[in-house]
């Protein structure tokens, strides 16, 4: 489980391809062993004394949209954006995180 | 001559040997049934073992090697060598190797090489490759022999790409030797290629269809059928990137596409028939095949993501494939491979499979089709000409660090040697050439390789020459030469004028510059490059509208030689194409066709830029649009024209292929108006499809869903109507006119766009279920985006009404990895909730109806399902057993190509 948090999602962006999850996140998701999900919804099964991490993978297009979606549904929700505007870069990043067991990433 | 005609054993298997001066192993050719033996050789070391080839049905090619050998002249004794392998029944004989690459030039003391190796560099490479080649050829011929079109180096990068290349070396022999090549075209030419495939081939499933590919442990060679290796023109990557050819002409191929099988063949085949209206001459790859071969640690090599991976084992299959789509389906012109290499196969990780799966296999020999090369028959082959070899004079920086000398290379073909023009070409261009004594004196020692990489341009003959100006100079006399002071190619000039400017005035100012360029220019070509560069920079928008667009493409794509020749050949595929995709072909036909009549097949130069886009202007009005991005201009007609229908469907899941492909295409001819039946009718010029690919290559209806998928391109490209025509021509930058360089590297940005989508293979990129939650606001992508997205098409059948959510539960102690490795088609097409145990499951599940799939090794899957029979809400548990990742990924990947996310 990723730090303070009781449960961790990943969840990507609707316009992002399945090949930013296999591949992009591969490493990410071996280390920190998120649920993936397809929507939000889901997190509404969890029970509001959690505190959860959602990890969102999404182009900078979609940043706003998905921040106006989530930002008053869950109490006790970090959500952590991962931007990038293309696989590879989103790829980097999460390995990044991966390597150095941080899922939020390290300051840099 | 034809095809018939030349000699050789019909059996399309070849191995490359290992290099000069090794001992040649015969039972590694004959074994493997072998029909070609490539020989780099150092002298005349093979000559025995040729002989044994000869008599076992294996054909050896001849290649003398010497490094760095540039476009040396070839020297008298040489010519005992081959007559020595031609007298041991060896034809097939090849001089130079990849010159459109620095490694195959002479190097100065920094190693860079002394020429500006470019297929613009007309003067520093293509004039002293072509003159000393065609003295070379035609020794050959005299001989008896058959000479190679130089193979070129597969490239898809602007200075050396291999279709540029192949151009500009046509074009020069087309304007300043044309009745030479044409003889040799006409007594034993062929063209020697290096089809390295990649991973650029592939089986369909059984039943295709032709668009998907087998995993590769499914790939079988004993099932002849649903090959692929047709690259570019395969369904896979059409699917990717319709309209695609050889030669590019589509924004993510600016350069060309010659990494596949008969790619460089079928580019010189169709530059060779449009520019001399010649051929088709045989094709043999000296060097390629499906490479690299995986190494014992490397379970899998997939250069090409857009293609099937493969094993040690179906590359072994593959191969042996490869052979028989050769004889069964590939070109007539298509002769062979040479396998690269002896120690590939047999030496660095011991005998791969492919060697024994190929003895086992028995050899299919083929059908050799009776078609004449055109040129002009040896008989009638008269004196060679008076022209000397060429003649160069310069500084070698001797690499030893001596003084530089002035060089000769007087000793070519050519006894006589009389400096008639003077032109400038870049240093040393002829040094490797004067090492030939000392390479020969190395052969005969058996110490070649060794003293290859040394030698030296400083030796005596060398060093005994008069220093001359830090400038080699080519003194050539040969037919229709330019004058001294026309730095640059006078091809290269008069294009660029043609092209850039009205026949007036502007003209004159072209003139200018070169005379301006005159001797400083003149001591390097690249000077006058850059010149020219200059000139085309500051030249208005409108008039550099042309410039970028390479004659051949403009011809090519016209049907300019059918005004010789009949009809392209490859508008016959674009026939079926258009057939099968519901276009009208007799409306297509017409106007694309014959317009651009005015062509003199090597020159057809615009005379006003600003005019080329009108109809009767000599400049083809496809090139018009072309720069304006035809093909997206094309695409664009048929979204607009199905775009409701499009948009319509695509949510829609219940489309098949089938219907939804039928209501695309032929949807388009209907609905365009009258204007842009002209523009798609020209989209279907632009295909470039060989006609060989006519009877059962030919993408297929079940590519239509490609085109679907390719429709949302169009809305997101506006620039259709004003393009800025400085822009777009840059991809396709012409053999003779210099690109604006800065907008060479845009054409790579443009590319990460669509990198995500790249890293989908099209095998892969099945359809995937609606992704698109209901919470999902609507995003505001940008066009491109939205085209990947709708690339993926929601035909994912909704889950039954009593399945909320599907789930894929990997369980405790089931190796994640393998999920990884084999789920990847299986998550992008079903995109189920993942989780990595059932921790949450419990919570998730809450007033939901979930069917799990499962991933458990066998011990741990019924403790597993125990647990999970006990949560409400899940109503269906499918659980994967399996112990090894092969039989995971074998069963998710049934589930894929069957549809069905549960067991």
């Amino acid at each position: 489980m990723a730090g303070p948090f009781d449960n961790h999602f990943l969840i990507l962006a609707p316009d992002l391809p399945g090949v930013w999850f296999t591949q992009a996140a591969r490493q990410f998701w071996l280390a920190f062993q998120p649920a993936v999900l397809n929507d939000w919804q889901s997190l509404k099964q969890i029970p509001t004394t959690n505190n959860i991490l959602v990890t969102v993978l999404a182009r900078p297009q979609s940043e706003i949209a998905i921040l106006e979606q989530i930002k008053n549904l869950y109490p006790n929700l970090h959500l952590d954006m991962v931007i990038a505007d293309d696989l590879t870069t989103m790829e980097v990043q999460l390995n990044k995180r991966a390597e150095s067991g941080q899922p939020l990433g390290v300051a840099e | 001559m034809n095809l018939k005609n030349y000699e050789w054993f019909r059996n399309p298997r070849g191995l490359h040997n290992s290099g000069p001066f090794r001992p040649l192993n015969i039972e590694r050719y004959l074994r493997p049934k072998m029909g070609w033996a490539k020989l780099v050789a150092g002298s005349d070391e093979y000559v025995d073992e040729a002989a044994v080839l000869i008599e076992n049905n294996c054909m050896p090619i001849i290649r003398i090697h010497r490094v760095d050998m540039g476009a040396m002249a070839v020297s008298d004794d040489w010519y005992t060598t081959y007559q020595a392998y031609y007298d041991a029944g060896c034809r097939w004989f090849e001089l130079y190797n990849e010159p459109n690459t620095e490694e195959a030039w002479p190097k100065n003391p920094d190693g860079e090489p002394v020429v500006d190796v470019d297929w613009e560099n007309t003067e520093g490479c293509i004039r002293p490759l072509m003159d000393n080649w065609l003295d070379w050829a035609e020794c050959m011929i005299g001989m008896g022999a058959y000479p190679a079109f130089p193979a070129l180096a597969a490239s898809s990068e602007r200075e050396t790409a291999t279709v540029y290349w192949l151009d500009a070396l046509l074009n020069y022999l087309g304007q300043n030797h044309r009745e030479r090549f044409m003889r040799i075209v006409g007594s034993g030419l062929w063209c020697a290629a290096h089809p390295y495939l990649l991973n650029h081939f592939y089986q369909e499933p059984p039943g295709g269809p032709p668009h998907v590919a087998r995993p590769y442990y499914q790939q079988s060679a004993d099932e002849e059928s649903g090959w692929h290796f047709e690259y570019p023109y395969d369904p896979i990557l059409q699917h990717h990137d319709p309209r695609r050819t050889v030669f590019g002409a589509t924004k993510s191929a600016p350069y060309g596409d010659t990494e596949g099988l008969i790619a460089a063949g079928e580019a010189f085949q169709q530059l060779l028939k449009h520019r001399f209206n010649a051929g088709p001459v045989p094709v043999i790859g000296t060097e390629g095949g499906i490479t690299p071969i995986p190494k014992p640690g490397d379970r899998i090599v997939q250069p090409d993501k857009l293609y099937p991976a493969y094993s040690a084992e179906s590359h072994a299959e593959a191969t042996l494939a490869m052979w028989r789509w050769i004889v069964d389906s590939g070109p007539d012109w298509l002769f062979g491979v040479a396998l690269t290499d002896e120690a590939e196969y047999y030496d660095i990780q011991g005998e791969v499979p492919a060697v024994q799966r190929m003895a086992e296999a028995p050899i299919t020999l083929k059908d050799v089709a009776d078609i004449d090369t055109g040129g002009v028959k040896a008989a009638e082959l008269p004196e060679p000409e008076a022209e000397p070899a060429v003649i160069i004079e310069g500084r070698a920086e001797a690499i030893t660090g001596s003084e530089p000398v002035a060089v000769s290379t007087e000793e070519a073909v050519s006894p006589t040697i009389e400096p008639v023009s003077e032109e400038i070409v870049p240093d040393l261009l002829a040094a490797p050439g004067l090492d030939e004594v000392e390479i020969v004196e190395a052969a005969v020692d058996k110490e070649v390789e060794e003293q290859l990489p040394s030698i030296g341009w400083d030796d005596e003959e060398q060093a005994a020459e008069p220093e001359t100006a830090p400038t080699v100079i080519i003194e050539d006399e040969a037919e229709g030469e330019p004058a001294a002071e026309d730095v640059a190619s006078p091809t290269v000039e008069v294009d660029v004028l043609e092209l850039l400017t009205p026949p007036g005035a502007a003209a004159g100012e072209k003139v200018e510059v070169h005379e301006g360029a005159d001797e400083e220019a003149a001591v390097e070509a690249p000077v006058a490059a850059a010149t020219v560069e200059e000139e085309v920079e500051q030249a208005p928008a409108d008039e550099t509208l042309e410039e970028p667009v390479p004659t051949w493409i403009e011809e090519l794509e016209t049907g300019e030689s059918e005004a010789v020749s009949g009809r392209p050949a490859w508008v016959e595929g674009l026939d079926l194409v258009a057939v099968e995709s519901g276009a009208p072909l007799s409306a297509a036909e017409p106007s694309t066709i014959e317009e651009p009549e005015p062509e003199p097949e090597q020159d057809e130069q615009p005379e006003e830029p600003e005019e080329i886009e009108e109809p009767g202007e000599e400049l083809p009005e496809w090139v018009e649009e072309f720069d304006r991005g035809i093909v997206e201009a094309v695409l664009a007609i048929s979204t607009e024209s199905q775009a409701p229908q499009v948009e319509e469907e695509t949510p829609q899941p219940e489309l098949s292929e089938e219907t939804l492909g039928e209501e695309v295409v032929e949807a388009q001819p209907a609905e365009l108006p009258a204007e842009e039946v002209k523009e798609e009718d020209f989209e279907v010029e632009v295909l470039e499809m060989p006609d060989w690919l006519d009877e059962s290559e030919v993408f297929t209806g079940e590519g239509i869903e490609v085109e679907e998928q390719a429709l949302p391109e169009v809305p997101p490209e506006p620039e259709e109507e004003p393009v800025p025509v400085d822009q777009q021509p840059e991809e396709y930058i012409p053999s003779f006119a210099r690109a604006d360089e800065e907008e060479i590297p845009d054409q790579p940005e443009a590319e990460p766009a669509a990198e995500p989508e790249m890293q989908i293979a099209p095998y892969l990129s099945l359809p995937e279920p609606d992704r698109i939650p209901a919470w999902q606001v609507e995003p505001k992508l940008e066009a491109a985006e939205e085209e990947k997205i709708e690339k993926e098409p929601s035909e994912q059948p909704a889950p039954p009404a009593e399945i909320s959510q599907y789930w894929l539960l990997i369980a405790p102690g089931f190796n994640q990895e393998w999920f990884f490795d084999a789920g990847v088609r299986y998550w992008q097409k079903f995109r189920p909730v993942v989780l990595p145990d059932w921790e949450m499951a419990d919570q998730l599940a809450a007033g939901q109806t979930i069917a799990v799939t499962v991933l458990a090794n066998s011990d741990t899957v019924e403790q597993v399902e125990a647990h999970l029979q006990q949560i409400d809400g899940i109503v269906k548990i499918d659980s994967i057993t399996v112990d090894t990742p092969e039989d995971l990924r074998a069963e998710l990947e049934w589930r894929v190509n069957t549809d069905k996310q549960m067991g």
